[in-house]
């Protein structure tokens, strides 16, 4: 027998109503399940294999109507139009079922095979919503399967009508009534439509003329046509096109909803009214938020400590044991100067990124980020942000280049462009390695974690102005109010929280593997030649000649009102490449690894016995504050310049360095003043 | 009413509706020209006009100077400019046509509805108005307190958000509860059985109808 070819699946649905969670049941993937809106915006993709058929399965963005207001909603339309899919899963909130059907109003003249999945029916029976699937099913024209993805009850139901469908697959035959006037107009743009250039169907694609969006160049001839009845029927109906469809297909959701569920009142506790009383309080809320960030942090640098020594540990028996292996030499060198030093200075700070991966994950999941945006946005507002941007800053705090992406959930292009302008304020997890490594060597520990705290909140200052004074010079108008989702207060399952920390992690680590190694081998070359000949003295006189030291040395009167010398100049320079380079860069720039001691506490003896840092805090502290501020890693500057124009990352880039010195000679004079 | 003489024509309606709103603009009453120009006709036909209304005791008008209405001819005039204007709120308001056909179709119709029809038509439209008076018994959201509950009857200002708002379940003649409302923080609202937050800008453009005991 023949091999059947693969079906593609299509999971469509709203924001958190279980979408990633069905995926994950069908494919096996572990993936991510996000709790506030947009999470999912990258497109994901999965297999399996179900009574001998093949299926593919992609599980588009969540998304509240097939419209062009955001990213997400475009990138369902775009997939469900051009490259349609062989079969849909569109999965709803069985709790909420009106909202949900209103999607499925739009998409059920598609006129693909279909199967509607009532996720979430555990709950909807606590809300006291019983839904008669059969005549749901007879309503639709589609099958109806009763789900609750969340414990994979039901999944085997709906691989059965999966692969029912597939065997012999059918659209629905339910045609939505959009009245007399659109139906007229409906009737001659089918007429005009070229034959037989796209799989959609002649009335979907006459709909979607009305509302301005052809499937395809061929149907877009006739956007004039279609322009002049749509301004007929606006004029008749006083509204605009969408809202008046809108108006048809909340009907059509109202109608199934009035003859297939019933509702009984519930008197019931209701944990997320009583959450939100105290987390979106206008002032209590602000300052749990305040607690939360607080613990966050605490939490990522206690438990990451021990870990921290661990690997130090390790690096250090790694270095001796090459040193006793290979000759001296050049290769030993960069064995253990080059590799070993490089890419050890990224992992050792692995525990502190894992624990902050860990923590916003549980923050994403259990609906809480919803809420941080929510008591943020009063003030985002007057910042000329939105509330959502918070969201992109506050992953900022991991990784800036995952957060510069996150600002696609923001509607509009201005506040897009402006949060992610200021995005690299936000002291990402890489920056990290290079403040432990300053705080750990100028500062007593009782001072250690207040320093830190600053630092961060300098960041949060700085782009609050920043964002004060960009949004000003940005277009004012474009300005898009907050409308946003506020999913229930779900436990996180553990997978699920696990899965986002590893895939993030990985994600850093590979970049380590590859980019940090890079950067690391540059910089031992460029520190090691052209070779000095040996000469009697300290582990300095390897790098005396070379090209690092030279160049350090040029950017030097640039850097010396900073109360920064050449070795700091590689160190920063290093850090375009990833700011955790930094710290491996200082190594190899003070010759640290040749002596096989524990690695960081070695360079932190010899950055407190260096002249430069004759006033240590002070001078560290400035440090920190450049590191902070200047140029975002490489990484950063090529995700800006793929989701914005060339000349936006060139300004970004030198509008944050710029900042940063300024920034940095500020707090170095004043800091001299009060006499640090 | 003109209860005595023969009512006016539909072109003598025409000629004396024009002349009542051209009296408006001047106190002394409308030139010829002037008419001529409203009404798209030749001045020797308004002449001619003029002298039969004249006859009529419907007008005043001397040569060269400017047409007035007698008493009668105001009632005359003021009975149709009042179908006239009922009419035009019928189609455009209530059918829903554009002000541009409303305004044609009146002209027409104005003269050939019997005044029973007219009447009823009069009442009919009293109490739409009632209606739009109650529909305007709204607060816009953000002026509700965390507890309230009511009925969205209406988004001011413009259809941009409209759909948008319909697309997470907040339509007209949704029933809504404020969970949260205070401080420059969005309005927190429960719509069915989803939470919506919406920035304050948005929500004052929200018009909530609450039930009376709120006040």
């Amino acid at each position: 027998m023949a091999e059947a070819p693969i079906t593609r699946v299509a999971i469509v649905g709203n924001p958190n109503c279980g979408k990633t969670c069905l995926f994950n049941n069908l494919t096996g993937a572990h993936q991510h399940v996000g709790n506030w809106p947009g999470v999912t915006v990258e497109r994901k993709t999965g297999v399996f294999r179900h009574g001998g058929r093949a299926y593919e399965v992609v599980d588009l963005p969540g998304t509240y109507s097939m419209s062009s207001y955001s990213l997400e909603e475009d990138v369902v339309e775009r997939h469900l139009t051009r490259e349609p899919p062989d079969l849909i899963i569109n999965i709803v909130d069985s709790s909420n079922l009106e909202r949900h059907l209103f999607l499925t109003a739009q998409i059920i003249e598609l006129g693909l095979p279909m199967i509607l999945a009532l996720n979430m029916m555990d709950e909807a029976a606590q809300h006291g919503v019983r839904i008669d699937t059969r005549a749901l099913s007879e309503m639709l024209g589609v099958p109806v399967v009763a789900l609750v993805a969340r414990r994979n009850h039901g999944t085997r139901e709906l691989l059965g009508a999966l692969e029912h469908l597939a065997r012999a697959p059918h659209g629905s035959h339910v045609r939505i009534d959009y009245g007399t006037s659109v139906e007229n107009a409906l009737e001659q743009l089918i007429v005009a439509l070229p034959a037989a250039v796209t799989p959609v169907p002649a009335r979907m694609r006459a709909v979607l003329l009305l509302l301005g969006r052809p499937v395809c160049t061929a149907d877009a001839n006739l956007l004039p046509f279609a322009h002049a009845h749509r301004a007929g029927i606006e004029r008749a109906a006083r509204d605009t096109m969408d809202n008046y469809l809108a108006g048809r297909w909340y009907g059509f959701a109202n109608g199934c909803v009035r003859s297939c569920v019933t509702q009984t009142p519930q008197l019931r506790f209701d944990l997320t009214e009583k959450l939100d009383n105290y987390l979106t309080h206008p002032v209590l809320g602000l300052l749990i938020f305040g607690a939360c960030m607080w613990l966050v942090f605490e939490l990522v640098f206690t438990l990451s400590a021990p870990c921290i020594a661990v690997i130090e540990l390790a690096l250090a028996q790694l270095s001796a044991l090459a040193g006793h292996l290979l000759p001296a030499g050049l290769a030993r060198d960069l064995v253990v100067n080059g590799i070993i030093a490089g890419v050890g200075g990224v992992i050792m700070f692995l525990p502190n990124i894992v624990l902050l991966f860990l923590a916003i994950g549980f923050l994403e999941d259990s609906g809480y980020m919803a809420r941080a945006a929510f008591v943020m946005d009063g003030i985002m507002h007057r910042l000329g942000l939105h509330g959502k941007s918070f969201i992109p800053m506050l992953i900022g705090f991991g990784c800036t280049v995952p957060a510069i992406m996150a600002t696609r959930m923001l509607d509009s292009k201005r506040d897009r462009l402006l949060t992610a302008l200021i995005v690299p304020f936000m002291s990402c997890g890489a920056r990290l390695p290079v403040y432990a490594l300053f705080i750990g060597a100028f500062f007593a520990p009782r001072w250690q974690a207040t320093v830190l705290l600053s630092i961060y909140l300098l960041g949060i200052l700085i782009a609050i102005v920043a964002a004060n004074i960009l949004g000003r010079l940005l277009y004012r108008k474009d300005f898009t109010p907050l409308l946003m989702e506020l999913p229930p207060y779900r436990l996180p399952t553990g997978h699920s929280v696990l899965m986002l920390m590893w895939t993030r992690a990985w994600m850093y680590v590979r970049k380590a593997g590859t980019l940090l190694l890079c950067a690391a081998l540059v910089m031992w070359f460029l520190c090691t030649f052209p070779r000095a000949t040996p000469q009697a003295g300290g582990p300095n006189t390897a790098v005396a000649h070379s090209y690092a030291d030279r160049f350090g040395r040029a950017i030097e009167p640039v850097l010396r009102p900073l109360g920064f010398d050449w070795k700091i100049g590689v160190g920063l320079t290093t850090g375009i490449v990833a700011k955790e380079a930094v710290v491996s860069a200082l190594m190899i720039v003070y010759g640290v690894t040749e002596t096989g001691e524990r690695t960081t506490t070695a360079l932190q003896q010899r950055l407190r016995n260096d002249a430069a840092f004759a006033h240590g805090p002070l001078t560290a502290y400035t440090l920190m504050v450049f590191v902070l501020l200047y140029v975002p890693c490489i990484a950063t500057v090529v995700v800006f310049l793929r989701e914005f124009k060339l000349g936006w990352t060139v300004f970004m880039v030198g509008y944050t360095t710029g900042t940063a010195w300024l920034v940095a000679w500020l707090v170095r004079h004043v800091g001299l003043l009060l006499g640090f | 009413m003109t209860a005595t003489t023969t009512p006016p024509s539909t072109t003598q309606e025409d000629y004396l509706e024009t002349i009542l709103r051209l009296s408006a603009e001047h106190p002394d009453g409308a030139q010829v020209s002037e008419v001529a120009a409203a009404l798209d006709v030749k001045p020797p036909s308004v002449v001619e006009m003029i002298t039969r209304l004249r006859a009529m005791e419907l007008v005043t008008h001397a040569p060269r100077e400017r047409v007035q209405l007698t008493a009668r001819g105001l009632q005359a005039a003021q009975d149709v400019h009042a179908r006239h204007t009922i009419l035009r709120r019928f189609f455009a308001d209530i059918l829903r046509v554009t002000p541009e056909i409303a305004e044609t179709d009146a002209c027409k119709v104005e003269h050939i509805l019997h005044p029973e029809t007219m009447a009823r038509l009069r009442d009919f439209l009293e109490h739409a108005a009632a209606d739009e008076l109650e529909r305007d018994h709204t607060v816009p959201l953000t002026l509700l307190h965390k507890g309230d509950c009511g009925v969205l009857k209406r988004i001011a200002g413009g259809h941009g958000k409209t759909a948008r708002l319909a697309a997470m379940g907040v339509r007209v003649g949704s029933e809504i509860l404020v969970l949260q409302n205070s401080g420059a923080a969005p309005v927190m609202l429960k719509v069915g059985h989803a939470r919506v937050a919406i920035g304050r800008g948005l929500a004052t453009a929200l018009h909530i109808a609450v039930p009376e005991a709120h006040g």
